[in-house]
């Protein structure tokens, strides 16, 4: 991008050179002295360098912060696509990887009857 | 009234002085010492066995090298003479090829060889090999670079060589010749890259160093930049008048110096460079010469990492700066202090000062060498023009041997193997200076002063449409093989229509111009080079949104804006590889049964591991040091700055 505005402002300010040149047929009648010239047109490119650098760092910020975004909103409809969607993934999602009997109801399968003394 | 030519007036042409004394030729010959030192000491630090070595010099170089041999390779001894001589005819704006450059070189290191790198490729034909898949797109590339390289580069290079050497040492065209091809044809085969970058900067020292105290005499002999500024526009020569009015008649127009000669940019309509043509066809036709053509990339590609090849463009950039000082200018002094000479117009007086009708401007820069250099010094500018040509030969024929052998030779004999390959690509560089001999006495033939019009012609008719499919190849990912191979058929198709009717009618001169129709050679060749430029693209683009894209996954790091994926990437030209590999593997195995059969089962697996002579296993990183790469682009940044203030200065 920098180099594109510096080509840009390169060629509008030669533009301008030239068509101070082409008016006049004497090359000893400048409008302005050599290194006058010389320093506007620095001056211009790197104003438009600044330039070029600012609208570079706005647009990476921009399709950064797109980029999350999009990110989020996938995570989103994974989320909400595997609500209810097949068994085995809702299963897999509360399974806990410890405790492979973490969600089983021991009491109930348990095989010890639980008797109250009389 | 009518002067008649006194030919004793006249210096006669006879006058060469010869280096016999002992500084001039102690000076040569350690000049010689010492790049044939440099060469052999970096024989032995790159291994030159492998393909990468030997053509890519290990990939092991650093920013000064890098930078040093972009430099020498593209400074040639038709700079010196090209330049002055143009200098002296109409100005500095032919300084504006060398200012462009500055910028494109920009391009080459920050656009165009981070795709290069990460393609892993060796010769740009490979590049699009890969890109495009198919061959005939490489192969038409591959040839046309061989022939722009024969009737471009080397002739242009050879031809101001012969022109310093008969103005200003009166030796003998051929035995000069040929004992400098051979002295760079032995360090281009034995050393490969390595030897070459590293003699590269040995030639740019000298070069500078020598084209600098020649500046510094030559504004000292005409007193001084404010004297050349007002005393080149009365620079006239004595005899003006036409010797045969029958004939010819010499308009003022002819002799008289440019009105415009210091600016750089010109009118566009009735300027012999117009502005337009300077800003954009310089560069595009720059875009060919810095940014897809292989001498120059396979100099990138050589560096150890992206940020020196990036701190080697700058390098380059910097001293782009100087021709305009150490190459015009004194040309433009030489027509100031000689101007019946240098700035000849009658026929048959520059017949007898250099032999032909023309003009004689093209010995703006011997003279200077041989008139106000001492003794001594002679020595040291015979050395900057022999660094200068040297150097230019070899780069052509170490990267016309890189094409040929693996673009042309790996096509009619795919099973061969890198030691194969490389002695191919030294025999080639034999040939290539056989060639070069032999085109000696076309050039002395063409030596009518237009040689160096037909050369900037020939690129910019020819170069347009590869510069633009190379854009579109690298940034433009819906480009696809069809659209690319139509785009360069017709580019090259409208480039001839305009080239070989040019050549036909022949340029002319002020006094007889040519009868070129104003359809063919109305439109100036810089503008021809922009028009092309635009009609390819456009070509190339309309035919591939016609026909099917290219996929993704056969493109990651072959263009700019999938650079840095590191997805598996699955190669158009797999087919191609893998009948490579098979018919290697066959030779491989069949000699190893030979072999077998004959030892009796000892040989075993003695036979190295040959690697396919692709690029090194694992990818180029193109990954940057965070720091290095805030200072190279500050760096890169100061450097336009600095190119923008002369621009502006002399515009």
């Amino acid at each position: 991008m920098g180099k594109l505005s510096a080509l840009i402002s390169c060629l509008l300010l030669t533009v301008g050179a030239v068509m101070a040149q082409t008016a006049q047929t004497q090359v000893s009648e400048r409008l302005l002295p050599q290194w006058l010239t010389g320093l506007i047109a620095v001056s211009g490119f790197l104003f438009l360098t600044f330039v070029g650098f600012l609208v570079k760092k706005a647009w990476c910020e921009e399709s950064s912060r797109g980029m999350t975004i999009v990110e989020s909103t996938v995570r989103e409809n994974e989320f909400a696509m595997t609500n209810g969607n097949t068994y085995e993934t809702t299963l897999d999602m509360v399974r806990s990887t410890e405790d492979t009997n973490a969600y089983e109801n021991l009491a109930i399968d348990g095989t010890d009857d639980k008797v109250t003394a009389m | 009234g009518q002067s008649s030519p006194n030919p004793t007036s006249l210096k006669p042409s006879s006058d060469k002085v010869t280096i016999n004394n002992p500084a001039d030729i102690t000076i040569i010959i350690v000049y010689f010492i010492m790049v044939i030192g440099v060469g052999v000491w970096s024989m032995f630090r790159t291994n030159r066995g492998t393909v990468g070595g030997y053509f890519l010099a290990g990939r092991t170089m650093t920013w000064w090298p890098v930078g040093a041999s972009l430099f020498a390779s593209n400074i040639g001894s038709g700079h010196f003479v090209g330049l002055a001589g143009t200098g002296a005819a109409s100005g500095i704006a032919v300084g504006g090829f060398e200012w462009n450059a500055l910028f494109i070189v920009l391009l080459l290191g920050w656009l165009f060889v981070p795709v290069y790198l990460t393609a892993g490729v060796i010769t740009m034909p490979q590049y699009l090999k890969k890109r495009f898949g198919g061959t005939r797109i490489s192969l038409y590339l591959s040839v046309i670079s061989l022939f722009l390289y024969i009737f471009t580069k080397i002739s242009v290079d050879m031809f101001s060589g012969a022109v310093f050497i008969q103005q200003a040492l009166g030796w003998n065209i051929y035995v000069a010749v040929i004992a400098l091809l051979l002295i760079t044809a032995v360090y281009t085969v034995t050393g490969g890259l390595a030897a070459l970058m590293y003699t590269d900067t040995v030639q740019t020292i000298v070069i500078i160093a020598g084209a600098f105290v020649l500046t510094g005499f030559s504004f000292a002999e005409v007193g001084g930049y404010s004297t050349l500024l007002d005393k080149y526009h009365s620079a006239t020569p004595r005899n003006f008048s036409s010797m045969d009015p029958q004939r010819y008649n010499i308009s003022p127009q002819c002799y008289t110096p440019r009105p415009d000669a210091f600016s750089l940019l010109r009118d566009s309509t009735t300027g012999d460079l117009p502005w337009p043509g300077v800003l954009f066809g310089i560069a595009i036709v720059g875009g060919w010469y810095w940014c897809t053509d292989q001498v120059i990339v396979q100099r990138c590609l050589a560096a150890r990492s992206l940020t020196h090849v990036k701190a080697g463009c700058i390098m380059c950039g910097y001293l782009k700066l100087l021709p305009m000082f150490l190459m015009v200018f004194p040309g433009m002094i030489s027509r100031v202090l000689y101007p019946d000479e240098v700035g000849c117009v009658v026929p048959e007086v520059c017949k007898q000062v250099c032999g032909t009708e023309v003009g004689c401007s093209n010995i703006a820069y011997p003279k200077l060498v041989v008139s106000v250099m001492p003794d001594g010094l002679r020595g040291l500018m015979l050395a900057v023009m022999l660094a200068a040509l040297m150097s230019s030969l070899a780069s052509i024929f170490n990267s016309s041997s890189t094409l040929f052998t693996m673009d042309i030779w790996t096509r009619i004999r795919p099973q061969a193997t890198e030691r194969e390959l490389i002695i191919v690509g030294r025999v080639w560089v034999l040939c290539i200076v056989a060639i070069s001999i032999c085109w000696i006495p076309v050039v002395q033939a063409a030596q009518s002063g237009q040689l160096f019009d037909y050369i900037q012609s020939v690129s910019s008719y020819l170069a347009p449409p590869i510069a633009s499919v190379f854009l579109l190849a690298v940034f433009v990912k819906r480009v696809n093989e069809t659209g690319a191979f139509w785009g360069l058929m017709g580019g090259l198709a409208m480039g001839l229509c305009r080239m070989l009717p040019e050549f036909w009618f022949g340029t002319g001169s002020c006094i007889f111009p040519s009868n070129c129709p104003f359809l063919v050679c109305g439109i100036h060749y810089l503008h021809f080079a922009i028009i092309l430029f635009f009609c390819t693209s456009v070509l190339v683009l309309l035919v591939s949104y016609c026909t099917e894209p290219i996929d993704d996954q056969h493109l990651h790091r072959l263009v700019f804006s999938l650079r840095h994926s590191k997805e598996e990437r699955e190669d158009l030209d797999w087919e191609q590889e893998e009948k490579g590999r098979r018919a290697r593997e066959e030779e491989k195995s069949g000699i190893r049964r030979l072999v077998g059969r004959l030892c009796g089962g000892g040989s075993g697996s003695s036979q190295d591991q040959e690697e396919a002579p692709e690029a090194a296993e694992q990818m180029p990183d193109i990954s940057e040091d965070p720091v290095w790469k805030y200072i190279v682009d500050a760096n890169a940044i100061i450097m336009m700055a600095v190119a923008v203030f002369m621009w502006g200065y002399y515009a």
